[in-house]
């Protein structure tokens, strides 16, 4: 039976076309990867096929055909049929712990004993995208719709969970569709790949033209004997690293090991009891949490005051176009792509030049262009003789970094050059 | 962890229940009583918070109440009614009020007020409950947003004040912006995950 049936469907905001012309349809029990750049529209595909475009986000025109179980997207949502996982996770919650949450929406804390006690806003973008996975999974709907999984969990935890979306398409008939540009990732757990958009070029140039080789000596940062623990959850005990200047040190490990707080730790908003921690500044943070910061209502106006405030005025076009943000430079940040944002806040770090570069996950949302534009920044900030430190869960980056961190849960670090 | 422990046995129901008692009680009750009515709220605060907790509202109570009495009094004196007893009695409900208010803050249970909704109309509670998280939920976006601008941008203007009212404009503008999106998000959320909750039936 067919569960799902898109024709010809387009979606446009202001005058800006996202969707044209999309047709697909999906049977029962099938699994349906939608892949393409960022900016190709998967997100907003996903949003009205959970039926909050265009009832919720009125802005938006859609027109086309779409059918959920022969209803309407709203009709089905209002029905139960379809459960939503978006990709910026950091979203409302009525409950504050893992626990309360669960038992708040009638389902079983199976799985998340160790999580429990734990507040919400504590837990790692891994541990909670696998919570809203179970949610969406438990909710008893057919459709489910998962936004952006790969950039989220580690190999192993979307491995689980993608055998977990397997199983429950081939016994319990339900219809999975998944939007991420990671495709490789993820072909052999799906029936059905729907491409949206075309890959972009890489434009070929370098983006830094100063080619500095008399870098001064010395750390960009060191840690000694730190000691740090989160409620009763040890993170860290005595980690001792340090960053030369003008090197990348890459921070691995698993879903809430610790990543994102050794950043926070470094860029000093999380104090510690324990231990010395030296970061040569200016430091540039781009958090994983909130994936938006931006303070102005254009990609433009976001580019002009910060190089305004770091007087590099004249910059402006050039870094819209090094950052492929051309196209987008009148728009409002907030109706960006993730992957769109996480350009536009590495183009405000390139503005800014800093000395340490702290990028948490950068691999959320980019595709494969844009990866290349992450190496040509770190490259970039290297050369300016700044040093980068990167937390992430894929080990994909470890080719760009010259030495790495891996942090195990319970603490245990080891280090690597 | 300790607290929560003691706020398990004060619950977040019975907080509530005396939250209303306390605000019929203290319009109410003789002036004599009120004095007993206000030790009872602050012996109840130190069973569920501690002395520590007790100094710092008290700390917090007095700077925001401070400059009120003085312009009362002041008020008083130039009306030619100067009467301190009435005073007295103002600032004690307040307090009153302000403590038994801490009280059901520190013992508030979204999964109790869930229940209570549903036994006392589920739209007025649901409302409370919302007003309640999103509070909660704009307070950690605000420091999420300050301590990014703080680290980004915080050094670039440290004596200059113009500089920093333009920076504490930047960021205020991005809460905002962010709050706008975040507050469509709770919708969101509402719509696809907590449909249950408010009566849907299950598909599969």
């Amino acid at each position: 039976m067919i569960s799902v049936e898109v024709s010809n469907l387009s979606v446009s905001i202001n005058s800006s076309t996202v969707l044209k012309g999309v047709s697909f349809s999906l049977r029962e029990g099938e699994i349906v990867l939608v892949t393409g750049p960022c900016g190709s529209g998967k997100s907003t595909l996903l949003k009205v096929l959970a039926g909050v475009i265009p009832y919720m986000y009125t802005r938006f025109s859609v027109t086309g055909f779409v059918r959920i179980f022969g209803l309407s997207p709203w009709e089905a949502a209002e029905k139960g049929f379809v459960a939503y996982v978006p990709q910026d996770i950091n979203t409302f919650f009525i409950g504050s712990r893992v626990c309360e949450e669960l038992e708040l929406l009638e389902l079983s804390p199976n799985g998340f004993a160790q999580l429990c006690d734990r507040l919400l806003e504590e837990l790692s973008d891994g541990e909670l995208y696998r919570l809203l996975t179970y949610v969406a999974m438990s909710s008893g709907a057919k459709l489910l719709l998962l936004d952006e999984p790969a950039s989220h969990m580690d190999v192993e935890t979307l491995v689980n969970v993608l055998e977990l979306l397997s199983r429950a398409a081939r016994e319990e008939g339900a219809s999975v569709i998944i939007a991420d540009h990671r495709a490789e990732e993820l072909k052999s757990y799906v029936d059905v790949v729907v491409e949206l958009g075309v890959e972009r070029k890489s434009s070929g140039k370098n983006l830094i033209k100063t080619s500095v080789n008399c870098c001064e000596q010395g750390f960009a940062a060191y840690v000694k004997n730190l000691v740090l623990s989160i409620g009763d959850r040890v993170l860290f005990k005595g980690l001792s690293f340090a960053v030369a200047k003008n090197a990348v040190l890459g921070v691995f490990g698993r879903s809430g090991a610790g990543k994102s707080t050794l950043l926070k730790v470094l860029a000093g908003i999380v104090p510690y009891s324990t231990g010395i921690v030296y970061v040569e500044k200016p430091v540039f943070y781009i958090p994983q949490k909130p994936l938006y910061w931006f303070s102005t209502g254009s990609v433009s106006g976001e580019l002009s005051l910060y190089a305004n405030l770091f007087g590099k005025r004249h910059e402006v076009g050039e870094v819209l176009e090094q950052f492929h943000l051309q196209h987008l430079a009148s728009r409002n940040p907030y109706t960006l792509s993730v992957g769109e944002a996480r350009r536009l806040a590495m183009a405000l770090a390139y503005i800014a030049s800093p000395k340490l570069l702290l990028f948490d996950e950068p691999l959320l949302g980019l595709d494969k262009s844009s990866e290349e534009l992450l190496t040509e920044l770190i490259e970039g900030v290297e050369k300016g003789c700044g040093s980068v430190i990167i937390a992430s869960h894929s080990k994909k980056l470890i080719k760009l970094v010259d030495s790495y961190l891996e942090i195990s849960p319970g603490g245990e670090v080891k280090f690597s050059a | 962890m300790f607290l929560r422990e003691r706020c398990r046995v004060l619950s977040f129901r019975i907080s509530l229940a005396l939250l209303i008692l306390t605000s019929l009680l203290v319009f109410a009750l003789p002036v004599k009583l009120l004095l007993l009515v206000a030790i009872a709220i602050t012996m109840l605060f130190l069973y569920v918070a501690g002395f520590e907790q007790l100094f710092t509202i008290v700390k917090h109570f007095a700077l925001f109440v401070a400059p009120l009495a003085i312009a009362s009094l002041f008020f008083q004196i130039a009306a030619g009614f100067l009467n301190l007893l009435l005073l007295a009695i103002t600032i004690t409900r307040i307090y009153t009020l302000y403590t038994v208010s801490i009280i059901v803050v520190k013992c508030f249970s979204a999964k109790e007020l869930l229940s209570l909704s549903r036994g006392l109309g589920p739209k007025f509670f649901t409302a409370i409950l919302l007003a309640l998280k999103l509070m909660h939920y704009s307070a950690l976006l605000l420091n999420d947003v300050r301590d990014v601008y703080r680290v980004n941008l915080g050094y670039l203007c440290r004596k200059r004040f113009l500089c920093r009212v333009m920076l504490f404009v930047v960021w205020v503008r991005a809460f905002v912006q962010l709050f706008t999106v975040k507050a469509l998000e709770v919708g969101e959320a509402m719509y696809t995950r907590y449909r249950g909750l408010i009566g849907v039936e299950r598909g599969r």
